[in-house]
């Protein structure tokens, strides 16, 4: 790889194992041989397009993009600043040096709901600007519990936002095949979960556990890691380290859920965020969706097994880390 | 745990040579010892592994089955009479439960396994002991208790807290001495309810109600 | 676990678009006015006069498998790098010199061919790491195409195929001979 060109990276950095480690995928750039974690370090700020579509004017959407922006710096310990400045005619996706979030029609996308764009220096580093586009080919609403029939916008909108401060997809989500062809979102845990639900559909506009564990891993206080644990182990396949093994931590106690990968080739993976509790890990393959839409093109992500669970309950205590040890997955 | 079993021993030793002086005199002394408590199993009710499909509805990743194992555990205790009828006891336990969980159900088809963590769990509790029935070299009693507990992972990764409440009745039978004399030495056997609040399980439910069976020695001082 | 400030990986997330409903391979295959096995032999990025960056992807055709194709195709892919500014669309496959694919094509309104569906119209040949062999992971809905239901992770029913199964079963679903196979029940 040219050293110079710069990349959107998922970094996962681990600390020892006294210290809550960060375990979400999540974007980055690679800036020489350097990965550096995509973060805002100041205030997001954000025009909105002056562009009104059927069922949403633009100060609807605004509204919707400042309440998700609220969503996500409503967890505890969590700061996330942004800032509306205005209204523009500018369109998402153009490089003009504005983060604009709107409506725009891209029939080439036909069943992209959204997407998040980010514009970097290739030399530093540095986030220029991050469009948001919500497709116009869409039936949209804001209304306060949803409209049949159209797209929230706000549960869209909080995805994508997810996407701009950061955050890349999680997996904790089941699909199916709908009678005809296509698939769609069975059930999920997790707003970043790459699939939507259905129109009519706003429950995305609030934040699940892997949600939280997600932003708090990149804006979370020194205070908040102090409150939360990790469990870190590996996955192996016949004694061979399973890279992009997508793992699952669930507390018997509380019931959440939280997600991650194992992000090396000897299948090492960490679970951060999570409160104090103990936990059953689950490792599974994520060969059910577009490996692209998670993982660099250049990772060579194992699919060839089947889920499996950890052989035993792993306890977690506030700011510190616990080994779930080995899990040894079957070949399919 | 090593270091418990020998402070019973050594106050066993005490009190057996200290027994046969004391025998004789006319007021209950202190008294010391130690008892196994056994502790029935436990099932109960897990938080369950759900998604949330769009209308609302669980939709579970798999399913849970949770219980503790039947545990053995070691108590040692020390006891002052406050009166001809009551006694002021402490006592401090340890056992080590078997937290085991069942997973099934797999929304994949993952094979079902149990899981499993042995948890070191230890008591401090202060009770009140009253003789309501006593014979020439036995004693009906009941007894109240209250404290705290501590409970800690096998890797020693999580540990908490939670408190402790007791209530039970048994038989104390005087091998040597008797209720109404200092000294001495017997047995006691006791049905007993235990409930705690917190510590570690694998539920949401804050309290945990479980019956005991204890039996053990104690040495009159 | 004594990981010592590690850096675990570095990996690019091409995560998403957030989407609707996925298309099925079936409807992606439908959608594609050409499929064709090829490596790319060039990318470069360019300015569009919307003011967006796109990269320009060269690739040299090694078989055709749906309608016709040269020796050499161009597709645009959102996201690119014009001189010292990179534009990236996570959701977006990134494309690299020698990446081997077969490519799911359609036109966009300016006639230039777009992958269909997005990384949807993307399958890569990858080479495993115990066997040595390339092979192409299989979509997510394969063969299940009349039928509907969950689609289980870690289904031994996915495996990977080498190519020339792939390119088989592209035939069969071109030609629309691709029978539904009966689920389990859950």
């Amino acid at each position: 790889m040219n050293a110079r060109t710069v990349l959107l990276t998922a970094v996962a950095v681990a600390f020892v194992a006294a210290a809550p480690v960060s375990g979400y995928l999540k974007l980055g750039t690679l800036v020489g041989t350097a990965v550096r974690g995509l973060r805002w370090n100041g205030p997001v700020r954000y025009f909105v397009t002056d562009r009104d579509v059927p069922g949403v004017t633009a100060p609807d959407l605004q509204r919707a993009v400042a309440r998700a922006f609220g969503t996500w710096g409503s967890p505890s310990g969590v700061t996330v600043q942004a800032e509306f400045v205005g209204f523009t005619p500018a369109e998402p996706f153009a490089s003009e040096g504005m983060s604009v979030i709107g409506f725009r029609s891209r029939p080439d996308l036909e069943r992209t709901l959204g997407a998040t764009t980010f514009t970097l220096d290739a030399v530093t580093g540095d986030v220029l600007e991050s469009d948001i586009f919500l497709n116009a080919a869409f039936p949209w609403s804001t209304a306060p519990a949803g409209e049949a029939q159209r797209f929230d916008v706000e549960s869209i909108a909080l995805h994508e936002i997810g996407h701009l401060l950061g955050l890349g997809h999680s997996a904790l989500g089941e699909t199916e095949l709908m009678p005809g062809g296509g698939r769609r979102v069975i059930a999920k845990g997790a707003v970043m979960f790459p699939i939507a639900f259905p129109p009519g559909n706003a429950r995305d506009r609030v934040l699940d556990p892997d949600d939280v564990a997600g932003v708090s891993d990149i804006y979370g206080s020194a205070s908040r890691d102090r409150t939360v644990g990790s469990i870190s182990g590996r996955v192996t396949l016949g004694g061979r380290g399973v890279f992009g093994a997508h793992l699952t931590a669930f507390n018997t106690t509380t019931g959440d859920l939280i997600a991650s990968f194992a992000l090396d080739d000897e299948g090492h993976f960490v679970i951060a965020g999570l409160s104090a509790g103990i936990y059953i890990v689950r490792a599974e393959p994520l060969d059910d969706g577009d490996i692209d839409s998670f993982f660099d093109t250049q990772s060579q992500v194992d699919v060839g097994f089947k889920p499996a669970y950890a052989s035993r309950l792993i306890g977690v205590s506030a700011g510190s880390g616990a080994d779930a040890g080995e899990i040894k997955v079957p070949r399919k | 745990m090593r270091l418990v079993v020998a402070s019973l021993a050594l106050i066993a030793a005490l009190a057996s040579v200290r027994a046969a002086e004391a025998q004789a005199t006319g007021r209950p002394g202190i008294e010391a010892g130690f008892r196994l408590v056994a502790m029935g199993p436990i099932r109960f009710d897990g938080a369950p592994a759900n998604l949330i499909s769009a209308d609302g509805r669980p939709y579970a990743l798999f399913t849970v089955s949770n219980s503790v194992g039947a545990e053995l555990g070691i108590e040692g205790h020390v006891s002052a009479p406050l009166s001809a009828v009551f006694r002021a006891e402490g006592a401090v336990s340890v056992a080590q439960p078997t937290l085991r969980t069942r997973v099934s159900d797999d929304v994949e088809g993952a094979d079902p396994v149990t899981v499993t963590d042995r948890l070191t769990r230890v008591s401090l509790e202060a009770a009140l002991v009253a003789q309501v029935h006593r014979g020439r070299s036995s004693a009906w009693f009941v007894r109240a208790g209250g404290g705290w507990t501590r409970g800690v992972t096998s890797d020693r990764s999580l540990m908490a807290k939670g408190t402790v409440a007791t209530v039970g009745s048994g038989v104390k039978y005087w091998v040597r001495g008797g209720p109404r004399r200092r000294g001495g030495f017997g047995v006691d056997a006791e049905g007993r309810v235990v409930a705690r609040w917190q510590g570690l399980t694998l539920d949401g439910v804050r309290l945990h109600i479980v019956p005991a069976v204890v039996a053990g020695l104690f040495f009159g001082f | 676990m004594a990981l010592a400030a590690a850096l675990l990986s570095i990996l690019q997330v091409a995560t998403a678009a957030h989407t609707e409903a996925p298309a099925d391979f079936r409807t992606i295959v439908a959608s594609a006015e050409t499929i064709a096995r090829g490596h790319v032999t060039d990318v470069r990025g360019t300015t569009l006069p919307t003011g967006e960056i796109v990269s320009a992807v060269t690739v040299a055709v090694d078989d055709t498998l749906k309608g016709t194709a040269d020796a050499f195709l161009s597709l645009i892919v959102p996201g690119g790098e014009v001189g010292r500014v990179r534009t990236v669309m996570p959701g977006v496959p990134r494309l690299r010199v020698n990446d081997a694919a077969v490519f799911l094509l359609r036109r966009g309104p300016d006639n230039v061919w777009r992958l269909a569906a997005l990384s949807s119209g993307l399958y890569r040949l990858r080479r495993e790491p115990v066997t040595g062999r390339v092979v192409i992971d299989p979509p997510a809905v394969i063969g299940q195409t009349a039928d509907s239901g969950g689609i289980d992770r870690g289904s031994e029913r996915r495996r990977p195929m080498s190519v020339l199964e792939f390119e088989a079963l592209v035939r069969l679903v071109v030609r629309g001979q691709v029978q539904p196979i009966r689920r389990r029940a859950r």
